[in-house]
This record gives structure tokens, C-alpha cells and sequence, in this order.
């Protein structure tokens, strides 16, 4: 080491830097606060915008998702459009602690109304996901016929629960009950975003086609190999 | 020598994986532990005043990142790459960048900084002065690597972290730095005669 190169080292204690700030506190209250979100005047604002193309477009082009934008958020799930990823690996794993209950202490156990679909009627089982440290759930499932068919119910005014990622075009507005609602045909890589805002790949696995709405606050998915008006019609039917 | 912090204990990794799974108390740990080095690094890159912004800032989006984060460098130097990047970010939204500041004269060298054999090594305040004054003057890129290198104490595998330079980038910057200071240097002993 030449002179300089000591000199150097022998000034660093002099230099001044003031006391170093506390800024644990301030750190954890926003890593711990949900991530930033779409804004409801936003939601208004898309759905604005899809009315105004709607309007301008000839009828038939309804793949109005992907004219937007390559990145879709809406009631808590995100639709990312992009090159193939890797298909998911192997088995995945539930989500976590994930617990099979009765559909009345599901809906006692979650944060938001549960409602059932009546096109669908009882079903066959009812999961629930995620706790908080108070043991509220944070997200339910409703599984039909055998679990081919699948619906999510959470509250997507929080944070997001759900990525997807599609390969190619395959994402419309659909409308239920005079609301905006998305729908994404054919399989397509689907994870869950855990509540600290982690995506857990092992979560990661191909899903059919779901048709995402939302009603009084709650975000539904509905997973099935159904044609979309039969979605539409069954989310419809939720009361 | 200057090292202001101990070498990166080996639980950063434990933590690291831990606040990837979405433990914030992890996480929390791991601010704690870095936040020294992360604003010293802020305020030697010329942050001044917004330096703790700085590091608040760099911490958050550092927690946002945490799961590109897949160990191929230490954890410290991964995340003082973040806080170099805000600051540049600021430089670039104001126009003052805040130099280097010497310690009062009077005030004996920062404890936490120097180590034992800092003691026997003491820089006439004048000779320091001068020192101060010429890195001022540097071109920016060349004081980031001069801070990282003698500064903040980093290896030349972290340097490449940090400042996100090819290597060789790395090693011809830190020897043209050093070459301009001392040129600098002795046209102020001619000077002085």
C-alpha cells in the first residue's frame, strides 16, 4: 500500500458523519403497511377508460385488457402479460396453513361476507388460508365437483393476493351484474402473494380459467374449465 | 484501519432467509444492524441533510427486493448498492451534492470508526484538509470508488456489488482516482513550496 492509499484509510475516522438516525421503526411501519395500491379513483379511472374504448371500438374487440397495458391490477390481483415462464415444477403446496372447516365457521373466521353462489348451491368443501395472529383467515375457497371448480373469495381492498402470469393475449372485460369483472381464458401460471407482499413460488401451479370480479368489497375467483358465460352466470348468482 | 463495520457476521443469511418468507422481525434485524454503514455510506456519497431519508428509502425498496436477492454477494454490499443508487437518484432531483466533511479539529478521531492502529497513524489537520479538499474536487465516479474502497473498507468483489461496474471497471477507476489525487496533491506542494 503506496502513501496515498494510507493516507486515505488514516482519514476515514475524520471524516464527519452525524449520529446515526434510528430508522428501525419507520422501516418496519411501512414494509408492514400494505404495499402500494391501485387506488379506488383508479379502479374508476379504468373502467372509465374501458367504457370510453368500448364505446370507440367496433363491436367483437373485446380484448380490451392487453390495449391497456401489459400489467393488470384489479381488486387485488395482479395480471402480468409477458414472455413464457417456467411452468411450475412438481406438486405445489397449499396455501399456507391452509384447514378444511364448516362453510358457518368459515364465514365466522374470515374478515368479509362470505357468500355462497346460488347457481351453485352448498359446497362440497369449504378451505380457509393464511391467518392473521388474531386467527382471522385471509382467504376462503369453495370447492366443487371434485375441486375442478374453485372459488377464491378475499379482501382485495387490501393488498395483493394473487399474480398471474399470462404468456399471450387472453384477458377481457367481462361485466357481472353491471360491474367490471376480468376474465382469463385458458391455463396460465398462478401464485400467491403472501401478506407481507412476498410472492410464494411454491405456490406457484397452472390454472384454468377464472373469471375475477368483485362484490361489496370482496374479491371473487372463480377457477373452472367452464365457457365464460357459464362463469358469468354462476358469479351472477352470488348473493 | 478505517473499518466501520465488523465483518458481515454469518446469520445475515439466516435472517435474510427468514425476512424472504416474510419475517419482519427478521428484516427489522437486519436494519438495525446495517443502518450504520448504510447512512455513513449515504453521507460519504454526498447526501448530506437527506442522507436519512436516504436510508429509509433504501431499506424499504431493499425489502421489496429481498427475494431477487439470491446471496451471490454479501448482504451488505447488496444493499449498499441500494442506498448508492438512491443517492444518485437525489443527486439527480437536486442540484447541491454535500462534500466531504471533516471532522471538527479539535475532536479526536471518531472511536467507532478507527480502529487500534489508526492511534499511531495521525494525519497533521492540515495534510487532511488538504486531502479533503482535493476529493471534493474529483470527479463523482471517482470518489464512489475511492469512498468504497477507503472509506467504507470494501473489497474489490464488494466495490462491484455496489457500484454495479465490471470489474476491470473497478480497477482502472480506483487507479486513475488515486493517480488524479496525486497529481493534485503535489501541484498543491509546489505550491506551498
Amino acid at each position: 500500500m503506496d502513501d496515498l492509499e494510507r493516507q486515505l484509510r488514516d482519514l476515514s475516522p475524520w471524516l464527519h458523519t452525524p449520529e446515526t438516525p434510528d430508522v428501525t421503526a419507520r422501516v418496519r411501519a411501512r414494509i408492514a403497511a400494505p404495499a402500494p395500491q391501485p387506488r379506488r379513483w383508479r379502479y374508476y379511472l379504468a373502467a372509465l377508460l374501458v367504457a370510453l374504448l368500448v364505446g370507440l371500438l367496433p363491436p367483437g374487440r373485446a380484448a380490451l385488457a392487453e390495449a391497456v397495458a401489459g400489467l393488470l391490477r384489479f381488486a387485488g390481483v395482479t395480471i402480468a402479460t409477458g414472455p413464457a415462464p417456467e411452468p411450475p415444477a412438481g406438486t405445489p403446496s397449499p396455501l399456507p396453513s391452509q384447514r378444511s372447516l364448516p362453510l358457518d365457521e368459515a364465514q365466522r373466521d374470515v374478515r368479509f361476507p362470505l357468500r355462497v353462489p346460488a347457481a351453485l348451491g352448498a359446497p362440497e368443501q369449504v378451505l380457509v388460508a393464511d391467518p392473521d395472529s388474531t386467527g382471522a383467515y385471509r382467504v376462503a375457497s369453495l370447492l366443487y365437483r371434485g375441486g375442478s371448480l374453485r372459488l377464491d373469495a378475499f379482501d382485495g381492498r387490501l393488498d395483493v393476493v394473487y399474480l398471474k402470469r399470462m404468456t399471450g393475449p387472453g384477458t377481457e372485460w367481462v361485466q357481472v351484474n353491471g360491474a367490471f369483472a376480468v376474465w382469463v381464458a385458458g391455463p396460465h401460471e398462478l401464485t400467491y402473494v403472501d401478506r407481507s407482499g412476498v410472492t410464494r413460488v411454491e405456490t406457484a401451479r397452472l390454472a384454468a380459467s377464472t373469471l375475477i370480479w368483485e362484490e361489496a368489497g370482496v374479491t371473487y375467483r372463480l377457477e373452472s374449465d367452464l365457457p365464460k358465460a357459464e362463469a358469468v352466470r354462476i358469479a351472477a348468482s352470488v348473493w | 484501519m478505517g473499518v466501520t463495520e465488523p465483518e458481515v457476521p454469518l446469520d445475515d443469511d439466516e435472517f435474510v432467509k427468514r425476512a424472504q418468507h416474510g419475517d419482519l422481525e427478521a428484516y427489522e434485524l437486519l436494519v438495525a444492524r446495517h443502518t450504520a454503514s448504510a447512512y455513513r455510506t449515504a453521507v460519504l456519497l454526498g447526501a448530506g441533510s437527506d442522507a436519512e431519508d436516504v436510508v429509509q428509502e433504501a431499506f424499504v425498496k431493499g425489502y421489496r427486493k429481498l427475494a431477487r436477492y439470491r446471496g451471490e454477494a454479501s448482504f451488505r454490499s447488496w444493499l449498499l448498492a441500494i442506498v448508492a443508487n438512491e443517492t444518485r437518484n437525489l443527486h439527480r432531483s437536486r442540484t447541491r451534492r454535500d462534500g466531504l466533511v471533516l471532522r471538527a479539529a479539535t475532536a479526536d478521531p471518531d472511536p467507532a470508526v478507527a480502529g487500534d492502529s489508526a492511534v499511531g497513524a495521525v494525519l497533521a489537520a492540515e495534510r487532511r484538509t488538504i486531502l479533503v479538499e482535493a476529493l471534493r474536487r474529483l470527479p463523482a465516479k471517482d470518489r464512489e470508488v475511492i469512498v468504497c474502497r477507503f472509506f467504507l473498507d470494501l473489497n474489490e468483489d464488494e466495490t462491484v456489488t455496489m457500484l454495479g461496474w465490471p470489474r476491470g471497471t473497478v480497477k482502472s477507476r480506483t487507479s486513475r482516482a488515486l493517480a488524479k489525487l496525486r497529481a493534485m496533491l503535489e501541484l498543491q506542494e509546489v505550491r506551498h513550496g
